[in-house]
C-alpha cells in the first residue's frame, strides 16, 4: 500500500513537472567557438561599414543597436561580449526580436537560419534602410543579406558579402573588408 | 489504469501544457577583449570547427540518424552507453545474463549475438575479430569521455563493411582540440564505484587527450525463482538454498584507458579495455558464478589534409588484438569447463574526399584487412572434453567504395553509394580431445565468397525549408564469422552464407515552428539468410551449430517530436510501432522472437538557472516472445515450441539532477534514478539459457547513482 502510495505521489509530480514551464530569465551555457568568433565579427563589419548619416539618426541615437531575428543562435554570448564595448563611439545594445514588426531602429541585424521561410519579407520590410543585415545561412547572401557566414573546409570562418545590396542601403563597405570576403554581385 | 494507457496520458498532458516563450541565456566562458584585438585575418585563420565542415544538421543528412551530445548526456545523467543507447529511439535492451549480457533490438528485430549493429569508437571499428561481435563490454568508455555519438540507423555496409546491418554507433570522445578535463567518482546501488578521467592539453603542435575509467559494480541479488517456474528442477544442476539467487554471481568490473594525439595533419588514437562480466551460461552459476574476461587494444595512425580545395585525403593503418577467456562455474566446487580465443587484426584504409564544387562531391576508398592468430579451444572438464579450432591461412578482406552526392538542383541531393567487398576463402581445423580414442581433426573451408555487391540509394528533396523529405535504400550483409563457421566444420555441417538486409525508408521531417520538429519514417525491411545458433545438450557433450534460417520481413512507422519552446525545457517524445512476418515453412503463424510491436520514449528535462537542471526520461517495451524451437519436445507429445514464457511489456521512468560549477570552480553534483518505481520487468529466455530459466531473465531493478565530479 505505501508503495502504491509513494508511486502516486510520483506520478503527481512528474505530471506536474510535465504541465508547469516556468519563464524564468535564466542562463545557459550556450558558448561555442564558432558562435563567439561570429560575435567578435559583429563588432569588425561594424568598423569597416560607413552608415549614411543623413538619412538615419545614427548621430543622435545613444546606443549601437545589435538585434537578432528568429532563434537566437549566440545563447547569451553577444550581450556579455558586447556589454561594455562600443562601436561608432556608443555603447552596444544587444536586442532579442521574432516578428518583423518588432523590427525597430537599429543598426545591424542577424537573421538566424529559422527565419529562412520569411527572408524575403524581413528584406521586403528593410528594403533601402540603412540596417547591415548579417547571417550564417547557405544561399541568404543571393537572396539579399548583406554579409553572410560560411565555414571553409578548413573549418575557418568567412563571409561573403552582397555589395549591391549593400550600396542599395546606403551603406558604404571599407576596400579592406571586400579584400577579404568572397564577393556577390 | 494499465500501463499503455497511463503512458498515453502522460505523453498527452506533455504536448499539451508546452509554452513558446523564448529567453536570452548567458555564458561565461568568453574572453572577449582577446577576440576583439584580433584583426581580421586572424580571426578568419582560426579553426572554429573541429571537423572541417560545418556540422550537418540531421535534417539534411542522407541517412536515419539521431544525434546524442555531450550535453545531452549531461543533462539526462547517464551513467553509461547502455543507459544513453537504450533511450533511442528503436532501440531495445537485452540482457540475457550469458556471454553477450546486454544487447540491443532495432526496430523489432533482435538476433541474440550482438553483430547487427557496428560500433565505432572515433571511426575506428570495434569488432573483436573472433566473433565479429560488437559488444559494450569490450569499450567501457566513460560517459564523461563522449563529446557526441551519431546513431545511423539502417544499413551502412557501403561505408563500413559487413556487419553493420542495421546500422553504425560512432562514437566520438574528447577531441584533442577541445580542451576538456574532467575528474569524477560515483558510487550507488549494488556497490557500484566507478571513477573517470579525461585530460586534455596541448604541447607547441602536439595536441593530446587521454580518458581512464574504471568500473566495478556487484551486480543484482534476486532469486533464482524470478526465472524460472518450477525451482525445485534446479537441483539437477546442484542450485540449493546456498546458491538460489545471483548475489555475487553476476558482478562486472572494467578498466578503459585511450590517447588521442594529434600532431599538424597527422593523428592517432589508441585504446585499450579489459572488462570481466559474470555470467550464468547453459546452466545456473553453482559457486563464485561463470566468468567471463575480455581485453581489447586498438591502435590507430592516420594522415588526414586537405590537398587542394577541392580534394581532401585520409589514410590510416591499424592494429587491433583481442583476446577471452570464459571460466564455467557448473555443477560442483571445481572450475567446470573454460573457453579462451584471441585475434589479432592488421587494417589499412584510403579515403578522398573530392568536392569540385558545391552541386556535387565524391568519396572513393579502398580498404584491406587481414585476422592473424586467430585460435579459440575449450574444455569441459567434466565431460573429459577438450577442443581447439584456428584458421590454417590468415583471413584476408579486401574492398572498394564510392560514395557520390550530386545536387542537380537547390532543393534536390541524391546519394549514391556502392561498396564491392571480398573474402578470400580460408581453411579451418578442428582438433578434438588429442590423446584419447575420440581424437579427431577436422578440416573445411568457409563458404567460397564471390564479390559482394553492396548498392545504396538516398534521395533528399526539400519541399520548402520545413519540410523535408528523404527516400533511403540500403543493402548490408553479415558475413559468418570465424567463431560461426568452426562451429560448422566441427559438426560437419554445410558452410554457412552470409546473411543480407535491404532497406526501405521514407522520411519526413517537418518543423512547424522554429521550436518543434516532428520526425516520421516508415520502412520496410527485408532480411535473409539469417544465421540461427542453436545449442542442443547431448549425452556426454553438448553441441552447437549455426545454419541460414530463412526470411524475415518487418514494416512499421517512428515518429518523433522534438520540442525546444525555451531554453530552459526541452523535450522529446518517440513512438516506433512494427510487425514482422517469418516467411520459413511452418512460421506463418508464428510471432517472431524478441521483436515488440510498440516501443515508446519519452524524454524531458528543465534547467532551473545556469547551473541546476532536472531530467525525466521514460521508455516503454511491449511484450515480447522468446525463440521458437523447432524440434523441442513437448510433455503433450507435440514437437516444437517456444523455450520460454512470453514477457510483459513494462515501463521504466528515470530521474536525474545535476548541479553545476560549484563555487564557481566547476565542481559538480548529480543524482540519477533509474526504474524509479523499481518495475518488475523480464527479459524473454535466450538460447544460451534455455535448458533451465523459461519465464525468462530479470530486468534491472531501481539503481540511485550518485556522482561528484570536477571540470577544469
Amino acid at each position: 500500500m505505501q508503495n502504491q502510495n509513494i508511486r502516486k505521489v510520483f506520478v503527481v509530480l512528474i505530471h506536474t513537472f510535465l504541465v508547469f514551464t516556468i519563464s524564468i530569465e535564466t542562463s545557459v551555457d550556450a558558448s561555442s567557438k564558432e558562435y563567439i568568433y561570429k560575435a567578435g565579427f559583429l563588432e569588425k563589419f561594424s568598423r569597416f561599414t560607413q552608415w549614411d548619416i543623413q538619412s538615419h539618426d545614427l548621430d543622435q541615437s545613444k546606443n549601437f543597436v545589435i538585434a537578432v531575428i528568429g532563434h537566437n543562435p549566440f545563447g547569451g554570448i553577444l550581450k556579455k561580449m558586447y556589454q561594455k564595448q562600443t562601436i561608432k563611439n556608443k555603447p552596444v545594445k544587444v536586442i532579442y526580436i521574432s516578428q518583423i514588426s518588432e523590427i525597430e531602429t537599429c543598426h545591424l541585424l542577424f537573421i538566424s537560419e529559422s527565419c529562412a521561410p520569411k527572408l524575403a519579407k524581413i528584406l521586403s520590410s528593410l528594403k533601402n534602410k540603412p540596417i547591415l543585415t548579417v547571417s550564417d545561412s547557405e544561399g541568404f547572401a543571393q537572396k539579399g543579406v548583406h554579409i553572410n557566414f560560411f565555414l571553409t573546409q578548413r573549418g575557418t570562418l568567412h563571409f561573403e558579402i552582397n555589395i549591391k545590396r549593400i550600396k542599395a542601403a546606403g551603406l558604404r563597405v571599407n576596400p579592406l573588408l571586400l579584400e577579404v570576403a568572397r564577393v556577390i554581385q | 489504469m494499465k500501463k499503455s494507457t497511463q503512458i498515453i496520458l502522460i505523453i498527452m498532458l506533455y504536448i499539451a501544457s508546452t509554452s513558446f516563450i523564448l529567453n536570452a541565456a548567458e555564458s561565461d566562458d568568453l574572453n572577449p577583449d582577446d577576440i576583439f584585438r584580433m584583426s581580421l585575418h586572424e580571426m578568419m585563420s582560426v579553426k572554429v570547427v573541429t571537423s572541417g565542415k560545418k556540422e550537418t544538421p540531421v535534417s539534411k543528412i542522407p541517412a536515419s540518424v539521431v544525434i546524442i551530445t555531450r550535453e545531452d548526456i549531461e543533462r539526462y545523467g547517464y551513467q553509461s552507453l547502455e543507459a544513453i543507447l537504450e533511450n533511442v529511439p528503436g532501440l531495445y535492451a537485452i540482457d540475457d545474463i550469458s556471454g553477450y549480457r546486454t544487447t540491443f533490438g532495432v526496430r523489432g528485430f533482435w538476433t541474440g549475438y550482438p553483430r547487427n549493429i557496428i560500433f565505432l569508437v572515433n571511426g575506428v571499428n570495434q569488432t573483436d575479430g573472433l566473433f565479429n561481435y560488437h559488444l559494450l563490454s569490450t569499450f567501457n568508455i566513460p560517459v564523461e569521455a563522449i563529446d557526441r555519438i551519431e546513431v545511423i540507423r539502417g544499413p551502412m555496409s557501403v561505408m563500413y563493411g559487413t556487419d553493420a546491418f542495421f546500422g553504425a554507433i560512432n562514437i566520438i570522445t574528447n577531441d584533442p582540440k577541445n580542451d576538456n578535463n574532467i575528474l569524477s567518482v560515483s558510487m550507488g546501488s549494488q556497490h557500484t564505484i566507478r571513477f573517470a578521467t579525461c585530460v586534455s592539453g596541448k604541447e607547441g603542435d602536439i595536441h593530446f587527450a587521454m580518458n581512464a575509467g574504471y568500473y566495478n559494480c556487484e551486480g543484482p541479488n534476486e532469486p533464482l525463482s524470478r526465472m524460472v517456474s518450477n525451482p525445485k528442477s534446479l537441483g539437477a544442476y546442484g542450485i540449493t538454498s546456498h546458491n538460489s539467487s545471483t548475489q555475487k554471481r553476476l558482478e562486472n568490473n572494467a578498466k578503459y584507458a585511450s590517447c588521442a594525439i594529434d600532431y599538424n595533419n597527422f593523428y592517432t588514437h589508441l585504446s585499450y579495455n579489459q572488462s570481466i562480466n559474470e555470467i550464468y551460461l547453459l546452466v545456473p552459476s553453482f559457486s563464485k558464478g561463470s566468468s567471463y574476461l575480455r581485453r581489447m587494444t586498438k591502435g590507430v595512425i592516420g594522415y588526414k589534409n586537405q590537398i587542394t580545395d577541392f580534394l581532401t585525403i585520409d589514410a590510416h593503418i591499424g592494429y587491433h588484438s583481442f583476446s577471452m577467456q570464459m571460466d564455467l562455474d557448473h555443477f560442483s566446487n571445481s572450475v567446470s569447463g573454460y573457453s579462451m580465443g584471441q585475434a589479432e587484426i592488421y587494417e589499412t584504409e584510403f579515403v578522398s574526399y573530392f568536392k569540385p564544387g558545391n552541386t556535387f562531391e565524391i568519396n572513393t576508398g579502398c580498404h584491406f584487412q587481414q585476422n592473424v592468430n586467430t585460435v579459440f579451444s575449450g574444455e569441459l572438464y567434466d565431460f573429459g572434453k577438450y577442443s581447439k579450432d584456428y584458421p590454417i591461412d590468415n583471413i584476408k578482406t579486401g574492398a572498394f567504395y564510392t560514395q557520390a552526392y550530386f545536387r542537380p538542383f537547390n532543393n534536390l541531393l541524391l546519394v549514391s553509394g556502392l561498396r564491392l567487398e571480398k573474402m578470400k576463402q580460408y581453411t579451418l581445423q578442428h582438433i578434438a580431445n588429442p590423446g584419447r580414442k575420440d581424437y579427431r581433426v577436422i578440416t573445411g573451408d568457409n563458404d567460397p565468397d564471390n564479390i559482394e555487391i553492396i548498392p545504396r540509394f538516398a534521395a533528399i528533396y526539400q519541399l520548402t525549408d520545413n519540410h523535408i523529405f528523404k527516400l533511403l535504400y540500403g543493402k548490408a550483409i553479415a558475413r559468418p564469422s570465424f567463431f560461426q563457421n568452426q562451429d560448422q566444420v566441427q559438426q560437419q555441417h554445410p558452410p554457412l552464407k552470409s546473411e543480407t538486409i535491404q532497406t526501405f525508408e521514407l522520411n519526413y521531417i517537418s518543423m512547424f515552428e522554429p521550436y518543434c520538429t516532428i520526425n516520421t519514417s516508415y520502412f520496410y525491411n527485408i532480411l535473409n539468410n539469417l544465421i540461427t545458433r542453436k545449442v542442443s545438450p547431448e549425452p556426454g557433450d553438448f553441441a552447437a551449430f549455426y545454419t541460414n534460417g530463412g526470411k524475415i520481413t518487418t514494416h512499421g512507422i517512428e515518429m518523433t517530436v522534438q520540442m525546444y519552446p525555451t531554453r530552459q525545457f526541452q523535450s522529446e517524445m518517440s513512438l516506433v510501432w512494427q510487425k514482422s512476418k517469418d516467411h520459413r515453412n511452418g512460421f506463418e503463424n508464428i510471432d517472431i522472437a524478441y521483436s515488440p510491436h510498440l516501443l515508446a520514449y519519452l524524454k524531458a528535462s528543465y534547467l532551473y538557472n545556469r547551473d541546476i537542471s532536472f531530467s525525466l526520461t521514460g521508455k516503454y517495451v511491449d511484450d515480447m516472445k522468446p525463440h521458437w524451437d523447432i524440434i523441442r519436445q513437448n510433455p503433450d507429445g507435440s514437437i516444437g515450441g517456444r523455450i520460454g514464457h512470453k514477457v510483459d511489456a513494462y515501463y521504466t521512468i528515470d530521474l536525474n539532477c545535476r548541479i553545476s560549477n560549484i563555487l564557481n570552480k566547476g565542481y559538480y553534483i548529480n543524482l540519477n534514478a533509474t526504474n524509479l518505481f523499481d518495475e518488475d520487468y523480464l527479459y524473454p529466455t535466450y538460447v544460451n539459457n534455455s535448458n533451465w530459466e523459461d519465464k525468462g531473465t530479470i530486468g534491472h531493478e531501481r539503481l540511485i547513482m550518485l556522482t561528484v565530479g570536477r571540470q577544469f
